[in-house]
This record gives C-alpha cells, sequence and structure tokens, in this order.
C-alpha cells in the first residue's frame, strides 16, 4: 500500500521544517529572524542606501526597499504546492534562492504561536494573515487586509519575541552587509562602506538551469 | 519551466544573449543552431504535445551547447565583503580596533568560482568564529572548532 499526504502539509510540521530551513525547532525564532532580514536586505538593496530596521519582540523586520503588492506577494506565496521568488531560477551568489523562505516562516510561527497572525505591511496595505492546517491536509487561510497610511518599504510582524541569544546570526550579517545600514532595538550601525558584488542584474552564467521548480 | 503572463514573448536565442553571460551576438545563435524550439513559449506547447521528457531533454542539449559555448565567470566578478570593510564592522559591533590579517583566495570548486575572505583578529577573551556565506550570517559554523580566528563570508556560487 502507498499512503500519500499533501506536500503543503510540510510546511506546518516541526521536523520537516527543520529539514527545509537547517534548524531545530528551538531555533525557529532565529530563523526567521534570519530569513525576514535576509529578504529585507534584497529589497533594500535595491535603493542603493539599504536600512533595515529589527525589533525583538513582537519581532519586527522593516525595510527601506521599493516595497511589493500585497495581494499580488499573497498570491504567490500563500499557494502552498509551487514555490515562489524573484531569483529562483537564477545561480547567482546571492542569498537564499530557494523560494520558501516566507512559506517556511508562515510554518514555524504556527509552530510556535498557533492561530497568531503574521503582519505585512506595504505600499498602503497591511495584511494580517492566519494560517491553520487542518488534519484534512486542506490549509485554511484568513487574510485580512486594510488600507493604512503609505509608508515607504515592506515591514513583516510576526508574533514571536527573539531574545539576545538568537541575535548570532544577525550579528554576522550585520558584519557581512557593511554597505546597509541596520537598526536594532535602539542600536544604530550605519553603513561602513561599499560592497563589490555580482550584481543582481547581470546576466547570469549558464553552470545549470532549473528546469522544474514545482514541488508537487 | 514556469511562465507569468505578460512577460515578452522571448525567442530563445533572445532569452538566451540577454540573460547568460558570455553567451550574446553570435554564440547564442550557435548555441540554438540545433535547437528545435524556436521561442521560449514553444518548451510550454512541446510538453503539451510530446510530454515533459521531449521538453526536459531539449533543454539539456541546449544548456550543454550553452555550457560548451560559454566561458566561466571568473571569481573576482564576484565581489566580496574587503578587509576594511570588516574591519570597520569589527569596531563597530564589538569595539575592537581591528589590526587582523586579511587572506582572500579565489579559485573554483565543481566548476563554479568562489572567493573565500577570513579576516583573524586578537580580540582578548573567548576565541570567537563568525561565519556567513553569500552576504549572510549562517546558523552554524562553516568551519570545525579548531579553525582559528574570525572567519567571514564567502561568497560562492552555491
Amino acid at each position: 500500500m502507498i499512503y500519500t499526504f499533501p506536500r503543503a502539509k510540510e510546511y506546518f510540521e516541526p521536523d520537516e521544517l527543520t529539514l527545509a530551513t537547517g534548524v531545530s525547532r528551538s531555533r525557529f525564532p532565529e530563523a526567521i529572524l534570519k530569513e525576514l532580514v535576509d529578504n529585507a536586505l534584497d529589497e533594500a538593496e535595491k535603493t542603493g542606501s539599504p536600512v533595515v530596521e529589527i525589533t525583538g519582540s513582537p519581532l519586527t523586520v522593516k525595510d527601506n526597499g521599493p516595497g511589493v503588492d500585497l495581494n499580488e506577494l499573497l498570491s504567490k506565496v500563500l499557494d502552498f504546492n509551487v514555490r515562489a521568488s524573484s531569483k529562483l531560477a537564477w545561480k547567482r551568489p546571492t542569498r537564499g534562492y530557494l523560494g520558501n523562505a516566507l512559506k517556511t516562516i508562515f510554518g514555524m510561527v504556527h509552530v510556535l504561536a498557533p492561530d497568531k497572525p503574521v503582519v505585512f505591511e506595504s505600499r498602503g496595505q497591511r495584511v494580517a494573515v492566519t494560517i491553520r492546517p487542518l488534519s484534512t491536509g486542506e490549509i485554511r487561510i484568513n487574510p485580512v487586509l486594510e488600507t493604512v497610511p503609505e509608508r515607504p518599504g515592506f515591514t513583516a510582524t510576526v508574533p514571536v519575541s527573539v531574545s539576545g541569544m538568537f541575535y548570532e546570526t544577525l550579528i554576522a550579517t550585520i558584519l557581512f552587509n557593511p554597505g546597509a545600514s541596520f537598526k536594532w532595538d535602539g542600536f544604530e550601525f550605519p553603513a561602513v562602506g561599499t560592497v563589490e558584488k555580482y550584481r543582481r542584474t547581470a546576466r547570469c552564467p549558464p553552470t545549470g538551469l532549473i528546469l522544474n521548480h514545482s514541488s508537487t | 519551466m514556469v511562465m507569468v503572463a505578460g512577460q515578452q514573448d522571448l525567442t530563445v536565442r533572445g532569452f538566451i544573449s540577454r540573460h547568460f553571460t558570455g553567451l550574446s551576438g553570435s554564440k547564442a545563435g550557435r548555441a540554438v543552431k540545433n535547437c528545435p524550439v524556436k521561442r521560449i513559449r514553444d518548451f510550454l506547447f512541446m510538453e503539451e504535445k510530446e510530454g515533459r521528457k521531449a521538453a526536459l531533454d531539449v533543454c539539456r542539449r541546449l544548456l550543454t551547447a550553452m555550457k560548451e559555448l560559454s566561458r566561466l565567470v571568473p571569481p573576482s566578478k564576484l565581489g566580496g565583503v574587503s578587509k576594511e570593510n570588516i574591519a570597520a564592522r569589527m569596531e563597530q559591533l564589538f569595539s575592537i580596533i581591528a589590526k587582523g590579517r586579511y587572506v582572500r583566495k579565489e579559485g573554483f570548486a565543481g566548476g563554479k568560482p568562489f572567493v573565500v575572505e577570513v579576516y583573524y583578529t586578537p580580540a582578548g577573551g573567548a576565541r570567537s568564529v563568525i561565519t556567513g556565506l553569500n552576504f549572510s550570517g549562517t546558523y552554524r559554523t562553516l568551519f570545525d572548532d579548531n579553525f582559528m580566528g574570525v572567519g567571514c563570508g564567502a561568497c560562492a556560487d552555491t
């Protein structure tokens, strides 16, 4: 007999999330922090003067990037049967490109704080998303969208607190991104220089085309 | 392969020429010489008509031709964090006036370019190793516990 189960559930099982993120459940807050900061840096770098603001409780990460259309973002991110990334098809020396970061964040938040919403704000919209995997394998998603005063960038708030013991990877990310300014719970780390990088818009070497990203 | 509505209807040659380094102009033409598919969207029609395997086989042959015609990106193009920047951040983060030793190594591994930057500075107190990959901190130290000093960002194409 062959048993089957919906792959979407993988995003909500602690063991599967550990495989996807490389960290154990006790370090999920750290993984959420890292993924949010990596995403924020990717977006903020589009401006030329990246600024990332981090608050530990509740964990909030804000960037000064161009922002995103939340409807478009949610339509891609909340489909747990596909991977969605602007970097998925390109092999470049860049922060993650697996296209599952936001999905794993929803999963880790579900494990740590079930039924509490993840909140995104960008381009004058705010959405609070609550996700609950059902025993049938169905994923119940409840996004509540509202209009708010428009502010630059993208802000993500998750119902998780990040304490000092989880800041090691953040310190490393600050260290290796000297071209970005960070504001972290009242402390400021202004940019100290410019960084030479392989441009994200540069053409790509044909070292490997990824032909199929569907996780089905 | 995923196509998104609203994007340009590119020829395979145009797609290669536009997006892949070292394959512009005549080289893109040579890469597609034996490719039976002219436009990117035709891969989808081919997949529908002849099946996924047939479409993937064409993609693989095309990729092989592209690899044969292009040169590897040199590691120097990958950039890096730099000694000055690490020293400045060390001072900012840890109040360490860094007078450390910096080593940058470039090379190829598995046919892909890489850069490794290592910075070592005496700081007093306990030894600490901080590692990063592709401009992002890592959850665990990339090297074993015997590795000396403060390691830092490799920016290899992983």
